[in-house]
């Protein structure tokens, strides 16, 4: 029981991570980016190169890997998205996909379809977690998202930028209004949210393996932990990460393990049902 | 306009002269040619295995043309090899060998991988009387359906099974076994096959899962198994999803004894799990020990294909030098039937050992044991 709870925690906060992303993303942009499960296997695939040209440690590889790709959310929100701020929701959405299927195909041309492994020395020491064995990196990830939630809440709540952010995903014109520089705006909380999935995709990168559509599933899981969570609401998002993390592992384990990826979409068709908001959502 | 009229007149001159010339000349330049159709997995999850395959054939048609090509009533004909993409995909498997078949006019089609992919171009070929054979596939229905069009050039787990279970349970006296197998033919074919087999010597199989393909948690459904209790862990599955759950198993049951049916590659495997991991797990092995003239194969496909060979390799390698010694025992490159019974009478000694056909279209070709040790791997080791 308590390592099905442990296992459930972990992938969760792995769903967490990627979707709190997504969700900042959304809650300035009122569009999901369907590109950004690509963005988490971009930032997995970052993380393997500059390890394995380079050498240099896990660590450092992170922050290579988070820097990198946060750079690269700016360079898309600068060239695909910004052109359609004005226009209609579905061009943003399809753009999106575009973005997508470009980044995917992209990767198979340049690194192949065959999985790789990103090694680190994390991933062989296994330690006793209340008498379930884990391997360092599944804590790490733990660790890590848990401080990257608290630093990004923090942000969104107390400095400058973040209450520019919130006051943008409030009503755009009437911060635009009030002095606040809204392109600054969209750029830094694009760098966020990629630089996140950056992060998600090298700490889970030693567990799983590496490869182009690494992204699609994650991004499944990780959409209907932000609806499920309201949309928008990083809050919202952490808990229902672990909690959708927590039901797959308790539902495979006691329920039946065919069915691990469907406890995910019918819990999102109870919220869409009997809270259509999400769970933290505001009516 | 009438300028316009002169300049299109003019360009589909230009095209009629062209292309009648462009025939003209293929036709005289050059031997005949025979093209033969490849399908296997060249993109997609399990696109390492598909490419060996399809590089080990295009590796043997290389060394047959080198050579003149083959003699077949007399004449020398150049092999080509047409390569399609099944992706992995039943469905664009069966539409790879209708476009085979219907449009390049091939009289023979080596392919697929995964068995479910390889029934659905099977049934296809065998409807149109095209002979097709697989260097991978090595589910049993594939040769009990009645596809008499079929052939099979891979060692299968029906033929060797009964010495297979045995020898599992040997290795530790094991009771209660788990089985853990990915959701298809293969997998399937693995979890009907081996209880009853089990159970008539003495085991009891405590729990029976499945994964999907392309899963990459395992976590969930090891802890599943584990609350079953057995004594260990029988898991059918290729390269990337065997190498992921003996990473996630050892962690979360470091002792628990794991063996595993024939669809890995050791090398691969053991780069992406480590030979830590490993250490003690017993597997199915397509290859037999290694001899110079193996080593010798994998040294040169390396050079070719700038990528590790694998056992894949090998069986595409094989299959494609039995095609080309049936194609000169049938004396037709067009004639299917006679290069059906040509085909059904072919025995050839590969790299994989010894191939021959049943009546069926199967293959007799014999299994071997492997065991990981010390970061590396030995075949049929000494007990």
């Amino acid at each position: 029981m308590i390592s099905n709870i442990i296992t459930g925690l972990i992938i969760g906060a792995s769903y967490v991570l990627i979707a709190s992303g997504l969700t900042l993303i959304f809650g300035i942009l009122d569009v999901i980016n369907l590109a950004h499960g690509e963005v988490y296997m971009l930032g997995a695939f970052v993380a393997l190169l500059v390890v394995t040209s380079l050498g240099i440690n896990f660590w450092w590889a992170l922050l290579v890997s988070v820097i990198i790709v946060a750079i690269f959310g700016v360079f898309l929100e600068k060239i695909f998205f910004k052109p359609l701020r004005n226009k209609p929701h579905v061009n943003m959405l399809l753009v999106s996909i575009a973005v997508g299927i470009l980044m995917q195909n992209l990767a198979m041309l340049i690194w192949g379809a065959e999985p790789v492994l990103l090694k680190t020395p994390y991933a062989d020491q296994t330690i006793s977690l209340l008498g379930t064995n884990v391997t360092v990196q599944r804590v790490i990830v733990i660790v890590v998202g848990t401080i990257l939630m608290i630093a990004l809440n923090q942000f969104i709540k107390k400095s400058k930028m973040g209450k520019a952010m919130r006051a943008t995903a409030q009503d755009r014109d009437a911060a635009a209004l009030m002095g606040i520089n809204i392109d600054k705006v969209f750029s830094i909380t694009f760098a966020i949210g990629s630089g996140l999935a950056a992060a998600a995709g090298t700490l889970i990168a030693p567990i799983f393996l590496v490869f182009p559509t690494m992204g699609a599933t994650a991004f499944l899981k990780a959409f209907t932990v932000v609806i499920v969570g309201g949309l928008g609401n990083v809050i919202g998002a952490i808990y229902a990460g672990l909690l959708l993390g927590l039901v797959e592992s308790l539902g495979a384990v006691y329920i039946s393990s065919q069915y691990k990826d469907s406890f995910a979409f019918i819990i999102l068709i109870l919220v869409l049902l009997f809270k259509p908001s999400g769970l933290m959502g505001k009516e | 306009m009438r300028s316009k009229k002169f300049w299109a007149l003019l360009l589909i001159m230009v095209f009629v002269v062209v292309s009648v010339v462009g025939c003209g000349a293929k036709k005289e330049e050059g031997p005949a040619v025979v093209k033969l159709g490849v399908i296997e997995p060249l993109t997609g999850s399990i696109a390492y295995g598909g490419q060996a395959a399809a590089n080990g054939s295009i590796l043997a048609a290389k060394d047959i043309n080198a050579k003149g090509g083959i003699t077949v009533g007399g004449k020398k004909y150049q092999i080509e090899l047409i390569l399609e993409d099944s992706k992995g995909v039943p469905k664009d498997s069966a539409a790879a060998a209708t476009k085979l078949i219907s449009k390049d006019n091939v009289p023979l089609i080596i392919g697929d991988f995964t068995s479910s992919s390889t029934f659905a171009s099977a049934e296809i070929a065998n409807r149109e009387g095209v002979p097709i054979i697989s260097p991978l596939s090595s589910a049993e229905k594939l040769t009990t359906s009645g596809f008499t069009y079929f052939f099979r050039g891979r060692v299968t787990t029906h033929n060797n099974i009964g010495e297979a279970a045995q020898f599992w349970l040997d290795r530790g006296g094991y009771k209660k076994v788990a089985m853990l197998a990915i959701n298809d033919d293969w997998g399937r074919g693995d979890t009907t096959l081996y209880p009853p087999l089990w159970e008539k010597a003495g085991a009891k199989v405590v729990a029976t899962e499945y994964f999907d393909n392309g899963q990459t948690d395992f976590y969930p459904v090891l802890n599943k198994i584990l609350k079953a209790k057995p004594d260990m862990l029988f898991v059918t599955a290729s390269t990337e999803p065997a190498a992921l759950i003996f990473k996630q198993m050892r962690e979360i049951a470091p002792t628990l004894p794991l063996i595993t049916s024939g669809g890995i590659d050791p090398v691969k495997t053991l780069e992406l799990a480590g030979g830590k991991v490993l250490e003690g797990i017993w597997f199915w092995s397509v290859d037999p020990p290694m001899t110079p003239e193996i080593a010798a194969f994998d040294k040169r496909y390396k050079e070719e294909f700038k990528v590790d060979s694998m056992s894949n390799a090998k069986s595409g390698y094989d299959v494609m030098m039995l095609v080309a010694k049936a194609l000169e025992a049938a004396g037709t490159v067009t004639d299917r039937k006679a290069i059906r019974d040509a085909l059904s009478k072919t025995t050839y000694d590969g790299y994989q050992g010894h191939y021959n056909f049943a009546a069926s279209g199967d293959s007799y070709l014999k299994m071997n044991f492997g065991l990981f040790k010390d970061g590396a791997f030995l075949i049929n080791p000494k007990l």
